[in-house]
């Protein structure tokens, strides 16, 4: 068994810390303003993503690169939707109102695509997390702030729901 | 009704996509002006970095194993921030899919005391852990059986809340650990572990142990946490 101990708060990680908070904060903002229309609140959601973010620095290799721009856009939004939720009691959108996510006659990934935008927001996030970060479980609970089984069941819902949707454009 | 099949390449592409069209609304030069944060906003941020400490203690195999068995858990707990509650003690409110529990105020503690399993039953080794300013897990496995259990406690601080999800088959039963009302969730045919869920009123720390064992085991280890240093808090 290996056992150690380890400090975040190294210089490097400073720096790494200081070059996200300038390319992105601007980015993290209108995306959390989106959620809030005010700025107070868009602050506080800026503020608390980037608690996780920091908590989650190593994984992030690069700053300035889509993977990163996608992995901070995710945790903003998550982050929104979770203050959002509990200061509005936010309802997340049913299933059932997804009915307007039309299939259309396009490819059966366009289709998909259309379907995975109207999955539920902590569905999407997950589901980024896991096949394009490919993120594993645990990661993915760390980042987000859920637990282990939370993940795993989000993906089986999500891919579950997906699979309803489907069901009913065919 | 036939099956829906989709590949794992398919979807990863088609979140891809989905994704793609998200983020892509935040590259416009008019989303793109200059938001200026209040002052001390940046350095509050390097002063929790700088807060921060965690450790972690890795054992071979048995992670895989850990989340093996905590995957099929039908009691989902997260934590995140936010919430408000009504009365000094845990409120406890039950939305369909899931429950969340909260406090009026937030703790009166800044930082989170150190806390541990007086009780282990033979043949648990810890084996893996994490930590930071509010929120502490601990993972121990025994290896000749596989079972596991998990101990976590967390800060009720700046509207944090804790949040369990549940599936409609659940079953919940109250409890008592040390005098103190909790909440017992059982595994249901879906899952392997049970959660048991209480909380310090007074620090507002809110507790939960997840465990393939059963139930009056793990009440037996809910009894024996103990503060390490009742000296510092």
């Amino acid at each position: 068994m290996l056992i150690y101990l380890r400090m975040i708060e190294s210089e490097e990680d400073r720096d790494k810390f200081t070059q996200l908070y300038i390319k992105y904060k601007n980015m993290m903002f209108h995306i959390a303003l989106d959620f809030f229309h005010n700025e107070s609140d868009a602050e506080d959601a800026v503020h608390q993503a980037f608690l996780k973010i920091i908590d989650s620095l190593d994984k992030i290799a690069q700053i300035d690169c889509h993977k990163t721009r996608s992995y901070i856009g995710i945790i903003t939004e998550h982050t929104s939707i979770d203050l959002l939720r509990k200061k509005k009691r936010y309802e997340e959108v049913p299933l059932d109102s997804l009915n307007d996510v039309l299939l259309d006659e396009t490819s059966e990934e366009d289709n998909l695509s259309n379907l995975v935008s109207g999955l539920k927001p902590i569905y999407r996030e997950v589901l980024y997390l896991r096949y394009f970060d490919e993120f594993e479980e645990k990661e993915i609970a760390k980042i987000l702030g859920l637990s282990y089984s939370n993940v795993r069941k989000i993906v089986e819902r999500a891919k579950d729901d997906l699979r309803e949707l489907l069901m009913r454009g065919k | 009704m036939s099956q829906i099949i989709f590949t794992d390449e398919l979807l990863k592409k088609a979140i891809v996509c989905s994704h793609n069209r998200w983020i892509k609304q935040y590259d416009s030069p008019e989303e793109s002006e200059e938001h200026k944060f209040p002052e001390g906003f940046y350095e509050r941020l390097i002063q929790y970095m700088n807060r921060r400490k965690r450790f972690k203690a890795i054992g071979r195999g048995v992670a895989a194993a850990i989340l093996a068995l905590l995957a099929a858990g039908t009691v989902l707990l997260a934590a995140s921030p936010t919430a408000r509650a009504a009365v000094f003690s845990w409120v406890k409110e039950v939305f369909t899919g899931h429950t969340i529990y909260h406090f009026q105020e937030d703790s009166p503690l800044t930082e989170l005391p150190k806390y541990s399993l007086s009780y282990i039953p033979e043949g648990f080794e810890e084996v893996d852990g994490m930590y930071d300013s509010i929120t502490r897990s601990t993972f121990y496995f025994n290896s000749e059986t596989n079972d596991i259990i998990v101990f976590e406690y967390k800060l009720l601080v700046e509207e944090n809340h804790v949040e369990l999800i549940t599936d409609e088959s659940v079953t919940q039963e109250s409890v008592i650990v040390n005098g103190i009302a909790a909440d017992f969730y059982f595994a249901d045919e879906s899952s392997e572990a049970n959660n048991l869920i209480w909380f310090d009123e007074s620090r507002r720390i809110a507790f939960y142990l997840t465990s393939t064992l059963d139930q009056p085991v793990m009440l037996h280890i809910a009894e024996g946490v103990i503060l390490e240093d009742s000296t510092k808090q």
